[in-house]
C-alpha cells in the first residue's frame, strides 16, 4: 500500500511541477482546471489504495438505466 | 490541426471492430443463439450499415465539425454541453471497463500473482503517453501493428484447421429467430455502436471533399467484423456449445493448437492479438472522453486535460465492478440499453433536430 501511495504522490507531483511552471502556456481558467481536475484525481487514488469504500459506478448507471434495460430484456426474452 | 491518411482511418476501424471481441463475443454469441451465432454476425453487420448511414448523414449537414461541436450547433450551449457529459462518460466508463477487464483476464488466467494495481497503471501510462504524442503517431502506430494483427490471426486460423467439424453448424436456424436477433443486438452493442469515437476525429480525416462517411467507415468495419466472423464459426465448429460455458471461449479454443516444437502455447500470441487490439479501443475511447470533455469545459489545448484525466482513471477502473459476475450480467443486460441510448438514440435526436433547424432556415 505505502509504494502504491508512494507512486501516485510521486506522479502528482510531476504532473502538477508541469503544469505551475508552464502556467504562462495556459489561460488562467484552463490552468485551474487542470490544478483542480488533477487534485480530484489524486485524492480518489488515494482513497482507493487506503481502502475507503468508492461508489461503484456501474450499478449507478444500471440504476439510472433499469427501466429501459428491463424493458429491452422483456422484448428479448 | 493534426491529420490521418483515410487507410490509417479504415484500420483504426478494423481494430475497434476486433476490440475485445476476440476473447469474449463468441461464448456470448453461443450462448444466445447456439449453432446461429454465425448468422447473428451477418445481422450486426447490417445493423452497423444503418448506423453508418444516421453517422453519415449527420456528418453531411456539418461537416467540418466533431460530435461535441455538433452537439452545441444542434442542441445549443445547455443542452449541447449536456449531451457532451453523455459521450464524455460513456467514453470514460467504456475505457475504464476495458482496463478492469484487461486486469481481471491476465490476473485469472496467466499469472494471479499480478498486482491489478501496477498492471492497470502501466497500461493508463501507456494510454496517457501515446494520447500525448498526438494523433498522427497513434495512426502510424495503428498502420504498423495491423499486419501482425492480421497475421496472427491468419496462423491461429491456419493451426485450427485440423480441429475443426463443419457438422457442428447444422442444424441451421434450430433454435429460432428471437436467440439470433438476441446475440446480434449483443455483438452489435460491443462491436459496433461505440464507433461513435469516429466522429470525434472525423474532421482530422485527410479525405477528399467529397469523400463520403459511410465509404471509409463501412469497409474498415468490414475487415474487423470479418476476423470476428471466423472466431465465432471457428468455436462453432470446434468446441461448439462448450463455448457458452467460457468467458474467453476463443482463448480456450487456441489451447488446442499444439504443434510440439513448432508451435506451442499459441493462445499467448492471441493474448498479445488482445492486448493491442484493446488498446487500440481504449484510446480511441479516450480521445473521445478527452475531446468531450474539452468542448465541455470550453479548453482550446485539450492534451494537458489528457494527463489530468489518466489520473481519474486508475481509481474508476480499480473499482468499475464489483466482481467478474457482476460484469458478466451488466455486459449482458444494461450495455444494451446504455450504448443503444448513448451511440444511437442521442445521434438520431441530433439528426432530426439539425434536419428540422435546417428546414426552418431555409
Amino acid at each position: 500500500m505505502i509504494s502504491q501511495l508512494l507512486i501516485i504522490f510521486v506522479l502528482g507531483a510531476w504532473v502538477l511541477y508541469r503544469f505551475i511552471s508552464l502556467r504562462h502556456e495556459y489561460p488562467p481558467k484552463d490552468f485551474w482546471i487542470f490544478i483542480l481536475l488533477t487534485v480530484i484525481g489524486i485524492i480518489l487514488n488515494v482513497a482507493q489504495i487506503s481502502g475507503a469504500k468508492l461508489p461503484v459506478p456501474t450499478e449507478f448507471i444500471a440504476w439510472v438505466y433499469k427501466p429501459l434495460t428491463d424493458f429491452l430484456m422483456k422484448i428479448l426474452e | 490541426m493534426e491529420q490521418i491518411t483515410v487507410r490509417q482511418f479504415k484500420i483504426l476501424i478494423a481494430l475497434n471492430a476486433i476490440g475485445a471481441g476476440i476473447l469474449a463475443v463468441p461464448g456470448g454469441l453461443i450462448a444466445d443463439a447456439k449453432q446461429d451465432a454465425w448468422i447473428a454476425i451477418l445481422l450486426c453487420i447490417f445493423y452497423v450499415w444503418l448506423l453508418f448511414l444516421l453517422y453519415s448523414s449527420l456528418n453531411k449537414l456539418y461537416p467540418q465539425q466533431n460530435l461535441a461541436q455538433i452537439c452545441e450547433t444542434v442542441l445549443g450551449k445547455y443542452l449541447g454541453k449536456l449531451c457532451c457529459l453523455q459521450f464524455a462518460f460513456f467514453s470514460f466508463y467504456d475505457a475504464n471497463s476495458i482496463i478492469w477487464y484487461i486486469g481481471n483476464f491476465l490476473t485469472s488466467q496467466m499469472n494471479p500473482k499480478i498486482p491489478v494495481f501496477y498492471l492497470e497503471l502501466f497500461f493508463t501510462i501507456i494510454i496517457v503517453l501515446t494520447f500525448i504524442s498526438g494523433l498522427q503517431s497513434f495512426g502510424r502506430l495503428a498502420e504498423l501493428c495491423f499486419p501482425f494483427v492480421f497475421l496472427m490471426m491468419l496462423l491461429l486460423f491456419i493451426f485450427l484447421l485440423p480441429q475443426l467439424k463443419p457438422v457442428q453448424i447444422f442444424p441451421i436456424y434450430e433454435h429460432g429467430l428471437r436467440g439470433i436477433v438476441k446475440a446480434s443486438l449483443q455483438i452489435t452493442s460491443f462491436s459496433g455502436w461505440p464507433m461513435y469515437d469516429f466522429l470525434m476525429i472525423y474532421p482530422n480525416c485527410s479525405k477528399k471533399h467529397s469523400t463520403k462517411l459511410s465509404t471509409i467507415f463501412f469497409p474498415g468495419f468490414l475487415w474487423g467484423i470479418s476476423i470476428l466472423f471466423i472466431c465465432v464459426l471457428f468455436t462453432i465448429m470446434t468446441i461448439g456449445g462448450f463455448a457458452a460455458q467460457s468467458t474467453s471461449s476463443f482463448y480456450t479454443l487456441t489451447m488446442l493448437i499444439n504443434l510440439p516444437g513448432i508451435f506451442e502455447r499459441s493462445e499467448k500470441f492471441l493474448v498479445l492479438v488482445w492486448l493491442l487490439t484493446i488498446f487500440f479501443k481504449t484510446m480511441l475511447h479516450y480521445y473521445a472522453e478527452i475531446i468531450s470533455l474539452a468542448q465541455i469545459l470550453n479548453i482550446k489545448d485539450y492534451k494537458p486535460l489528457a494527463l489530468v484525466m489518466g489520473f481519474s482513471m486508475l481509481p474508476f477502473s480499480l473499482n468499475c465492478y464489483r466482481d467478474s459476475v457482476y460484469q458478466g450480467i451488466w455486459d449482458s443486460q444494461t450495455w444494451l440499453s446504455y450504448s443503444t441510448v448513448t451511440c444511437v438514440i442521442i445521434p438520431l435526436i441530433l439528426l432530426f433536430v439539425g434536419k428540422l433547424k435546417n428546414f426552418f432556415k431555409n
